[in-house]
């Protein structure tokens, strides 16, 4: 009875991995690199956890936890509460209804479909923006934005293949087996 | 029973995405009130994830600091020219500036004017940036247990990096000077001419309600005012930058992704404010 509770607490932990690994992430680019005259620009890795997960398991990061895990990254970073937290639902409902495309295909094809992702997901923020500070927000940071999140995914990828690693052993392991 | 449940969670996974965009758009419109809310929220979160930011923020210095060594480690020989000759500018400064402070001194006794206030201030460390379109913010690791209050500004050895907008207990938030709400009353240093400089999220600043307008020199410097009471006089800002006939625009002497350390300075006027600490109180900086 007890080692069946073990594994159940240890399931449902592992189902927090997805919103723990976008957190750690978001936490990571909360400091940016420094790209010279371009200046400090900070990829969207809360995007590309966004992504991930909601292609491989959709089950565990649901609009809920796209939308705290926005909320957190807005509070963090000092961005209009709720700015992220509406990107990253838009994200995950625009591939969630696309997984077909994602599922059962080479890395680079994925690679570029999370391309065209970014852009859409830069482009949301790009108009947020414009709308909410009511002027014409510069578009160079934006573009270095999308190609250094672009460039980061096969690490980043890596790293959440790990994670999910974990979750699927957790869910494979009988209740009660250590 | 089963069917209950699959209902429930149907419905759910229907509404899910309506009810977190309008929820998302009802946040937005707060922040944009300024409800004291999302302000209280905000400071909490930083109390609690500064110790976290602080580790995460570790590595990705370390790599920032390892490509600027790579790239000194280039530019050594070029640089050494450079600091040799800056060097002897100096040496002729230094002395020009020695006999200034003794005369400046001497005079201040004859007219008995009143000091100015000196500046207490607590040194922090950069552990978070934001960057982007809305927002130019930095946290630092020092907070109101360090006596660190709203508006005080936050300065680096070449000027000032922008002032205090958010504390928290161990940490701190910073508007930058690029920012697109920072404004800073600022003079200049050749005629003391006051104006504004504001941020627009760029990385310069434009100048704003000066009575120079069309008749400013590339190479001017600007330094803070002290109007207002919350900044102390003479702190360099930045320098006009651009050509004739476009609107002057000001470079900022400090870029805050190049620094790591800053000082918050607790400056205030006698009388205007209570100061809350003698300790670490400096001679002027400026």
């Amino acid at each position: 009875m007890i080692e069946d509770w073990g594994g159940s607490l240890r399931r449902r932990a592992v189902s927090f991995l997805p919103l723990v690994s976008g957190v750690a992430l978001v936490l990571v680019t909360s400091t940016p690199l420094y790209f010279g005259h371009v200046g400090d620009v900070a990829p969207r890795l809360g995007v590309t956890a966004v992504i991930f997960w909601t292609v491989y398991r959709p089950d565990l990061l649901g609009y809920g936890s796209a939308f705290c895990l926005g909320i957190v990254a807005d509070l963090m970073t000092g961005l209009p509460l709720g700015i992220t937290a509406l990107v990253l639902v838009m994200v995950r409902h625009g591939v969630v209804t696309r997984r077909r495309y994602f599922l059962r295909k080479s890395f680079h094809i994925v690679w570029a479909e999370y391309a065209l992702v970014v852009i859409a997901a830069v482009v949301i923020d790009w108009m947020l923006a414009a709308l909410y500070l009511w002027s014409y927000p510069g578009l160079l940071v934006h573009v270095f934005q999308v190609l250094l999140t672009v460039a980061l995914f096969p690490g980043v990828y890596w790293l959440l293949a790990r994670c999910q690693d974990l979750v699927s052993l957790a869910g494979r392991q009988p209740a009660g087996s250590g | 029973m089963l069917k209950l449940v699959l209902l429930t969670r149907q419905t759910t996974q229907r509404f899910a995405l309506p009810f977190f965009v309008v929820a998302a758009l009802a946040f937005i419109l707060m922040s944009r009130t300024d409800n004291p809310w999302v302000t209280d929220a905000r400071t909490h979160t930083l109390d609690v994830l500064a110790p976290v930011i602080d580790v995460a923020s570790r590595p990705v210095s370390a790599v920032n600091a390892a490509v600027d060594s790579v790239n000194n480690w280039l530019a050594v020989a070029a640089e050494n020219e450079k600091l040799r000759r800056e060097n002897a500018r100096l040496m002729h400064w230094q002395a020009a500036a020695r006999q200034l402070l003794a005369e400046n001194r001497e005079f201040r006794g004859l007219l008995s004017s009143v000091a100015e206030p000196r500046a207490a201030f607590v040194t922090a460390r950069i552990i978070g940036h934001s960057s982007g379109t809305f927002v130019r913010t930095a946290v630092l690791n020092a907070g109101t247990g360090d006596g660190v209050r709203v508006g005080q500004a936050v300065v680096a050895a070449h000027g000032l990096v922008g002032r205090i907008t958010e504390t928290a207990r161990h940490s701190s938030r910073v508007l930058l000077l690029t920012d697109l709400n920072s404004r800073i009353p600022v003079v200049f240093e050749s005629d003391r001419k006051p104006a504004i400089v504001s941020g627009d999220n760029s990385r310069v600043l434009s100048l704003l309600f000066t009575e120079l307008a069309g008749n400013i020199d590339a190479g001017e410097r600007l330094v803070t005012s002290g109007e207002g009471g919350m900044l102390p006089p003479g702190i360099p800002v930045g320098v006009v930058t651009g050509s004739q006939g476009d609107p002057p625009r000001v470079t900022p002497f400090v870029d805050p992704a190049r620094i790591e350390h800053v000082r918050i300075l607790d400056y205030t006027l006698p009388g205007l404010m209570q100061t809350t600490r003698e300790a670490g109180m400096l001679e002027p900086l400026w």
